[in-house]
């Protein structure tokens, strides 16, 4: 019997299959004894594995490559999904920032915390975007001068 | 845009999967643009027109 899954779904399923590997870690992280190691180092792999052949089967189920349309609906997914993941997570590590914020301890120590180093990657990707604008732009001839404006 | 693809494909007899594969893109891609979905790239644009050898005009029409 032949398999049958669309990419979607798959991207679905493989979403599901790390939320319960994450669940995983957090059950090793609480059980902090053996065999929560080997638990979750099995799991992990049979994880990885499923997913692999999960990608597989959707490569197959829709065969026929990128083309032009599937490019811009992947760039425009991507790049929606990237706006509103960063305000969220921008949103979030800020409000965690003002919950837990203990003006009367040494903040430099907060500074190289983890919620302030994903702050700062955050700011990172900002610069980041304007760096592939600036290499598209120029690829693309945003920056050619031409007669009119010599 | 409006187009006469699925005319064009009637008078040559193509499936939109035939269409699709002789232009290197997916059934999707035809079906899409045959609705008025999606406009292609001009380079596309070109390539359906030679594949059925008539001008850009003959295939595609612009509408404001």
């Amino acid at each position: 019997m032949k398999i049958r899954i669309s990419r979607n779904i798959s991207y679905i399923i493989v979403a599901f299959i790390a939320l319960i590997e994450i669940g995983v870690i957090w059950w090793a992280a609480d059980y902090n004894r053996p065999p929560a190691m080997e638990v979750t180092s099995l799991a992990l792999t049979i994880g990885i594995v499923i997913a692999y052949f999960l990608m597989d089967i959707a490569r197959k189920t829709e065969p026929g490559g990128i083309d032009e349309r599937v490019e811009l609906v992947n760039s425009k997914s991507a790049l929606r999904t990237l706006q509103i993941f960063w305000i969220l997570s921008f949103s979030m590590l800020l409000a965690t920032i003002i919950r837990f914020i203990d003006f009367s301890r040494d903040i430099r120590r907060a500074i190289f915390g983890p919620v302030f180093g994903q702050l700062i990657m955050l700011v990172g990707i900002i610069l980041l975007f304007v760096a592939f604008r600036v290499y598209y732009n120029n690829k693309y001839g945003g920056y050619d001068s031409d007669e009119e404006s010599d | 845009m409006k187009n006469r693809i699925k005319v064009f494909r009637a008078m040559h007899d193509l499936t939109q999967e035939g269409l699709a594969k002789e232009l290197g893109v997916t059934r999707q891609t035809i079906l899409a643009i045959e609705k008025g979905k999606y406009d292609p790239s001009l380079d596309l644009a070109f390539k359906i027109a030679r594949f059925f050898e008539v001008s850009i005009e003959d295939v595609f029409t612009y509408e404001e």
